[in-house]
């Protein structure tokens, strides 16, 4: 069995990128010292990062050390498939850094979906957490805080029901495309509903989100 | 009923692409969606504040401890696997050699494919 002694101990990769990091852990077999600084690094710039993100996501779904181990599996998943990261030939380091946790953020969407599926007795089945191709600079929201705050409103006004769905039907989008199968029959096992019945769901969520903000907008 | 105009339809859809869009960025706001993109990413910690920066637990802070745990409790799954025994060499060598395969080896191989044939059922 593998083991770590001391991660990277004498070894300063502080000035590398994402990228650059995951190549070193791919490269494990070959320079075990090596690979751990990288993985120690990689750990130092993105575990906090993962876990504010998975602890907000799986609020109310996972307790404690369910999150925990949500973390924990993301990351030890990246350093398992560190050579299929693709850094698109970006340069910036921070453009970089986002799209490195991209590359996380569906990982631990896939097992979340595991950990679901373990706990409900069913088969697994995974999404592509490959790298999409490389998106254009993202664009900043145009949302005003007014605004903002009258979407929030016009959210808490949805049903739970009508909030799980939406929240599901966009994790899941990509444009031109529908939301995966298994996606569908998961959430329709979970709400106990059929996939019909989850776009008509969906459509009513959308409409009464419409008027909430037509009925305070004018 | 009349179809709309095509540019009323058009108008509503876009209005209601914007909204969607809104309310996508709220969800990630809220930490609803995990951030699957750059745009994500940036949308989602746009509105980080002190608060949100929060130290992680301490099963999770040193990069060394969660990586023993993670391989040690692989390890155990590994441990899970049938005891080889030298079994895999041994029918290795005897498709090789065209040999008779020993009848303890063959036992083996019984209860292997049936363990098998179980794991698949599951």
């Amino acid at each position: 069995m593998e083991s770590v002694q001391a991660a990277g101990a004498g070894v300063d990769l502080r000035q590398e990128t994402d990228e650059d990091l995951l190549i070193y852990m791919s490269m494990r077999a070959d320079d075990p010292s090596v690979a751990r600084a990288a993985w120690a690094e990689f750990f130092r710039r993105h575990a906090k990062y993962l876990y504010r993100r998975c602890r907000r996501f799986s609020k109310n779904v996972l307790d404690e050390a369910g999150t925990n181990d949500l973390v924990q599996e993301t990351l030890m998943r990246a350093y398992d498939r560190a050579g299929t990261f693709n850094g698109a030939g970006i340069k910036d380091t921070e453009r970089l850094e986002r799209r490195t946790r991209a590359w996380l953020g569906r990982i631990a969407l896939n097992i979340f979906r595991d950990m679901l599926r373990d706990r409900d007795g069913r088969r697994e089945v995974p999404l592509d957490e490959n790298d999409p191709a490389p998106e254009p600079e993202p664009r900043q929201t145009s949302l005003t805080s007014a605004r903002r705050q009258l979407i929030d409103e016009a959210i808490d006004s949805l049903s739970e029901r009508e909030q799980i769905v939406l929240r599901t039907v966009f994790q899941y989008y990509e444009p031109g495309k529908n939301l995966p199968g298994p996606v569908i029959e998961d959430l329709a096992n979970s709400l106990k509903t059929t996939s019909d019945n989850l776009r008509q769901i969906k459509s009513r969520a959308l409409r009464k989100l419409k008027q909430y903000i037509k009925s305070r907008t004018g | 009923m009349g179809k709309k105009p095509h540019h009323i339809e058009k108008a509503a859809a876009n209005e209601f692409d914007e909204l969607e869009q809104q309310v996508y960025e709220a969800f990630l706001v809220r930490g609803w969606i995990i951030p699957q993109t750059e745009g994500d990413v940036s949308a989602a910690e746009a509105t980080m504040t002190d608060e949100d920066n929060e130290e992680l637990p301490p099963e999770l802070r040193d990069p060394d401890l969660v990586l023993n745990r993670s391989l040690r409790r692989r390890g155990r799954i590994a441990v899970l696997q049938p005891d080889d025994g030298g079994t895999s060499e041994l029918l290795a060598r005897a498709a090789r050699d065209g040999k008779n395969i020993p009848p303890e080896v063959e036992d083996r191989m019984k209860r292997d494919r049936k363990a098998a044939e179980h794991l698949d059922d599951e």
